[in-house]
């Protein structure tokens, strides 16, 4: 079995022909992961039981002729701030080290109608804080194309059991382009739903007005197929509903005219020279495929980062104050002489680097003295990168560019300097900022140990996934 | 932590001090006990809030603040009491408990 090379369209066209079973499949991956893991550090916590048991479930049911759901026996990965009933959700910080999930996200419960077999927790920054993975408080992930580099972040685990043939796919969540830029840097694909695409119930909120969850996968079919089976409306999330348009299992030859803009902003300078030589293999490509392209300008682009940084944080000290020591099963500081005192204590302990500098930060730029300055100029400024992203596409119908400005850097290179780390964001913030969806498609195959991956990034408007999906699709298929 | 320079009618932080950062660790109730961590997040703040200071110069004259979110608006739902199958537990996550209460120190001293 060429685990490495495997798509859930090839493990399905597998299982119904008999070449292998859900167990063999699984088991397969179990021993990758007993072999790479120590490396690596891609899983937190591995289900091996679990898994085991439900690959033969299905395998049982397989054999007695049971119609199961298309996903049935997926092999998947979950990033550890998407909550699964009884097992362990850390968020990669220390302060959730013993919880256990009381309930289950409604993307889980949904994968879960759909048999799929989750073989463990995946590795993340702590509260999804970050763009290497280096700031887990379980110790960084290892890019599986090069160990001394990272896999990018938050999504880290995610991108990296992907691409090291670890897991068939992977959930992840995106709030700056946590999804996309560990996908480009593993050389996989990875979608950012639109904003209200995807419930966000029982994900450890970052930043609410950001963050969606979304798949990872080894084609952008995959992709599209897993996006299809978690979209959807939910009475326990209001900002999400669906978007009633399913993804196309075919090649949708309507996506040929759609008109492909190219925001001159992304690349003016800064592109590390892989990644403009990556850009512009992509769009031969797309040329070579009859699709058209059309210069356009975000004018706003290079105020995002700051935007970014400033809304992100004040959100997150906002929802980070819930964890206080008491509710979510870490051991209490029982000689606290006040609440007080266990609240410093658990959270001065309990949090890393990185989610206090935003803490700070955040409760910086929402101080009474400071708020105008900071705070509300920054939710300006998001309504400009609104605006640019709006008028663009009165214009064209997707927007290209890089995913990232660099390809994946090595361990330690930028963890000192959170500044340079945050403008490595350049490309992904705005997508959140304006609540659309982003696609990150690798620009040509990368087998394991042949160099580096790039990737480019497709924008699509709000709800239109169907178009970022459907041009991906004729890049990698057609 | 006064606000130190004016620009317009918006106060920018020109220096972030040792004594600021603590007053915010103070406000977001995190104790930073390492003198060394302190000291770090001093300079990173200081870079992070120069760096922000570039939004001076973006014209947002008229511009309506943006709180995000989806194109979704007021979404509500009936205000009914309905059993909780995960109470018990939510509860059981609590590290201390009495009586089906939340256990914690006294909140006075």
């Amino acid at each position: 079995m060429d685990i490495e090379n495997l798509t859930i369209s090839k493990f399905r066209e597998g299982l119904k022909n008999k070449e292998f079973s859900v167990s063999e499949v699984v088991g397969e991956y179990l021993g990758r992961i007993g072999e790479k893991n120590p490396e690596w550090n891609v899983y937190l916590d591995v289900y091996k039981d679990s898994a085991r048991e439900e690959a033969e479930r299905i395998d049982q049911r397989r054999e007695k002729g049971e119609e199961l759901p298309p996903l049935a026996g997926l092999p998947l990965a979950v990033k550890d701030n998407i909550l699964i009933s009884g097992k362990r959700a850390t968020a990669g910080s220390r302060i959730l080290e013993n919880y256990t999930a009381a309930y289950d996200a409604t993307v889980i419960e949904k994968l879960k109608d759909q048999h799929v077999v989750v073989l463990g927790k995946a590795n993340l920054d702590e509260f999804a804080m970050g763009g290497s993975t280096e700031n887990s408080a379980f110790g960084p992930v290892r890019n599986p194309h090069d160990p001394e580099r990272v896999p990018g972040g938050s999504s880290g685990g995610s991108a990296a059991a992907v691409a090291g043939g670890l897991a068939l796919a992977a959930l992840g969540s995106d709030t700056g382009g946590s999804i996309r830029q560990p996908a480009a840097f593993c050389g996989v694909a990875g979608l950012r739903p639109t904003y209200g695409a995807v419930s966000r119930f029982g994900l450890i909120a970052l930043g609410s007005s950001l963050d969606q969850i979304g798949p990872l996968g080894r084609s952008v079919r995959d992709v599209g197929e897993l996006f299809d089976v978690i979209q959807g409306g939910d009475s326990l999330d209001a900002t999400a509903s669906g978007t009633d348009r399913p993804v196309p299992d075919k090649l949708d030859p309507r996506v040929k005219d759609l008109v492909i803009g190219v925001p001159k902003e992304y690349f003016e300078g800064g592109l590390e020279e892989s990644v403009q030589e990556g850009m512009d293999e992509a769009m031969e490509r797309l040329k070579s495929l009859d699709f058209r392209f059309k210069e356009i300008s975000l004018p706003h682009t290079k105020h995002a980062v700051s935007c970014y940084y400033i809304i992100l944080p004040a959100e997150a000290s906002t929802n980070l104050a819930r964890f206080d020591g008491i509710r979510y099963g870490r051991d209490l500081a029982r000689d606290a002489e006040n609440l007080r005192d266990l609240y410093v204590t658990e959270r001065g302990e309990g949090f890393g680097d990185e989610p206090l500098r935003r803490i700070l930060l955040g409760t910086f730029v929402l101080s009474s003295g400071y708020y105008d300055a900071y705070y509300a100029k920054a939710q300006k400024v998001r309504r400009l990168i609104r605006d640019d992203f709006k008028r663009a596409f009165e214009d064209v119908d997707v927007i290209f560019s890089p995913t990232t400005p660099t390809q994946a850097f090595k361990l330690g290179e930028k963890v000192s300097d959170p500044l340079s780390m945050y403008l490595s964001d350049i490309f992904t913030v705005p997508v959140n900022l304006a609540g659309l969806p982003g696609l990150s498609v690798p620009v040509k195959k990368y087998p394991l140990g042949e160099g580096l991956p790039v990737g480019f990034q497709l924008i699509g408007k709000h709800f239109r996934e169907n178009d970022i999906l459907g041009i991906g699709r004729y890049y990698e298929e057609a | 932590m006064k606000p130190l320079k004016e620009d317009g009618n918006l106060a920018y932080m020109a220096e972030i001090t040792e004594r600021d950062v603590e007053k915010l660790a103070e406000l977001a109730r995190i104790r930073i006990s390492d003198p060394q961590r302190k000291r770090k997040l001093v300079e990173d703040l200081k870079n992070i809030l120069g760096y922000f200071e570039e939004l001076k110069n973006v014209d947002t004259e008229g511009v309506k603040p943006d709180v995000g979110g989806g194109l979704r608006e007021d979404v509500v739902r009936k205000d009914e009491v309905t059993d909780s199958f995960v109470e018990q537990r939510l509860k059981e996550e609590f590290p201390a408990s009495e009586g089906g209460f939340l256990k914690t120190p006294p909140v006075f001293e």
